[in-house]
């Protein structure tokens, strides 16, 4: 009961964080057409209970919204700040995944190849493991052999 | 010495005298203060890398060492690539101890460290900045960086430029003497020939460029002329259209025309008919003529064919690029990167250290830019496309692993559609 607790607060997570993400932007491009169908994707994957959906749809939010204009981007942060206490840099996902393969040396997984190698093509010098650029891109090439 | 052997003998004839040997105390212990030290030094000579004497020194020991020690300590800044010979030596027969002797190397202390490509973009990562310090904002060609406006400018004079775009953000005070050039391009688009010291006009630095008010300025090196008036594009495949017909361009070299994006807006998959909603707005690129009248660049005429490099980026925006990589086997790995500024910059800055590079893989070759809200999915789906198109992640022809886009990832129908909307269907879509 509590995993499903825990799960149904996990979903509801994602799936708010990635509508607060799609509502900014269409805030600031009424009625794009690309948006809308975000939306309705985001709606759909949390009427279906998927978790792992939700997971990459917040995960691709986060990364697009990133590439938003830097004035939006920090108009957007505020609203992150104020209802989830973090910013876009805090992506959770994306920083325990690169804390476990930092760790372990090594990827093991293809989910998570995927997160460090997206992690990595956008990566900006704020980023938190900026600094592990070097190492991520082995890992990734140990991924490969 | 003359004074005390006149004590010693007033001693031997008078009997003890205790003031004589008092005197006698005093006068043996001025005699040894104004004894000199020992001629001992720590010296040094300093040669070059061809092995010439250019420098050399010493630090005599003084009197202070007497009975007790004294340090020795010479500081050297050294001016040439070269070697250091030291001496430690006695020229006298008295005894004298060294010890602790000790080299140490103490670089100067670098503050703040910048890197730079010919635009004058940082090429962050590389620079380094002490902290605690105030940071020197006089960079690229030693002009003053301003933020201001939130957008990177470096003071000119003249005019601020913007090294993102490579542009300035004002016209050319002297357009009229250039007329074929865009009032906002930098050294003709070529900072490693030209300098442009004040923001006025651009110098040649290999030589007098004699700027002719009725002629245009020929850049010699690349034979470019631009001529904003009339530009028939040659492009390719034996087409020519007028520039004033071309809207856009990718970075593979291929037009897009008014005529051509009226068809493939009608054609678009994921649209619901509009063709001039906000998503036709976001063309990448405007080119030509009819786009002339604002910091807008034109692209370089070479032998009749438009190159993009110049191109008009808002600097605040990210730009999002998929590019190809090739190994000598000829696999072909498929990327995406983002950043600010011009898109081939965005990819050699991903491409230094990018991880397919310790696998063969050669330099990277831009596929498409796109800049806007819309940029990520469009980019998103395009670098599926293009995987696929090579063989799909796996195949032994593609350097990629995995998929670009999972086929269970939610998004990707939207992925796939916004890349076949603005750059043309390159593949099917391949999800579940």
């Amino acid at each position: 009961m509590k995993e499903k607790l825990n799960t149904m607060n996990e979903i509801e997570y994602f799936r708010d964080r990635s509508l607060i993400i799609i509502e900014f932007m269409l805030s600031k491009n009424p009625g794009n057409p690309i948006m809308e169908e975000f939306k309705s994707v985001i709606k759909q994957t949390y009427d279906k209970g998927n978790l792992a959906g939700l997971k990459t749809l917040s995960r691709d939010m986060n990364a697009w919204a990133k590439g938003l204009p830097q004035k939006d981007t920090k108009e957007l942060e505020l609203l992150l700040l104020e209802k989830f206490r973090e910013n876009l840099s805090g992506d959770k996902i994306t920083h325990a995944v690169i804390k476990q393969v930092l760790k372990k040396g090594k990827i093991e997984k293809e989910e998570n190849y995927r997160i460090v190698y997206e992690y990595l093509q956008d990566i900006s010098t704020s980023d938190p493991f900026y600094e592990k650029i070097n190492e991520l891109e082995y890992l990734l090439n140990t991924y490969h052999e | 010495m003359q004074q005390l052997t006149e004590y010693g003998q007033n001693l031997s004839t008078g009997g003890i005298n205790e003031l004589a040997i008092a005197n006698v105390i005093a006068l043996v212990i001025s005699e040894l203060e104004t004894k000199p030290a020992p001629e001992a030094y720590m010296g040094y000579a300093l040669y070059d890398a061809d092995s010439n004497l250019y420098e050399q020194g010493k630090v005599v020991l003084s009197k202070k060492a007497r009975n007790k020690h004294e340090e020795l300590i010479e500081k050297i800044a050294i001016k040439n690539d070269g070697y250091i010979e030291t001496f430690l030596v006695n020229e006298t027969s008295e005894n004298v101890w060294f010890d602790q002797f000790r080299i140490m190397s103490t670089g100067p202390l670098i503050v703040q460290e910048t890197h730079y490509d010919p635009w004058g973009v940082d090429l962050s990562g590389l620079g380094y900045q002490y902290g605690g310090i105030k940071v020197n904002p006089y960079l690229y060609n030693g002009k003053e960086l301003t933020s201001g406006l939130g957008v990177i400018m470096y003071d000119y004079g003249a005019r601020l430029y913007i090294p993102a775009i490579g542009r300035w953000f004002v016209p050319d005070p002297l357009a009229e003497k250039m007329r074929r050039h865009s009032p906002y391009t930098y050294a003709f688009n070529n900072p490693i020939r030209f300098i442009d010291p004040d923001g006025m006009e651009p110098y040649s630095v290999q030589g007098t460029v004699v700027i002719d008010s009725n002629k245009d300025v020929e850049d010699e090196t690349t034979k470019s002329v631009v001529n904003r008036e009339e530009v028939m594009v040659d492009t390719g495949y034996g087409q020519m259209v007028s520039s004033g017909d071309v809207v856009g361009v990718d970075y593979s070299g291929n037009f897009e025309t008014k005529s051509k994006k009226k068809s493939e807006n009608e054609e678009a998959c994921c649209q619901n008919g509009e063709n001039d909603g906000p998503m036709a707005a976001a063309t990448t690129i405007a080119l030509g003529a009819a786009t002339a009248d604002g910091p807008i660049p034109i692209g370089d005429v070479i032998g009749g064919v438009i190159l993009a490099a110049a191109t008009a980026y808002d600097a605040t925006q990210r730009t999002f690029i998929t590019y190809t990589m090739r190994n000598a086997a000829g696999q072909t790995y498929v990327g995406r990167t983002s950043g600010y500024g011009d898109p081939n910059r965005i990819m050699m800055n991903r491409a230094s250290g990018h991880h397919m590079k310790a696998l063969g893989y050669g330099n990277p070759v831009l596929d498409r830019a796109v800049q806007g809200y819309q940029g990520y999915p469009a980019i998103r789906g395009r670098e599926q496309q293009l995987i696929d198109f090579h063989g799909g992640a796996g195949n032994i022809g593609v350097g990629n692993s995995i998929r670009g886009v999972s086929r269970y990832n939610p998004a990707y129908p939207i992925y796939h559609g916004a890349s076949t909307f603005y750059f043309g269907s390159l593949w099917p879509y391949t999800g579940f």
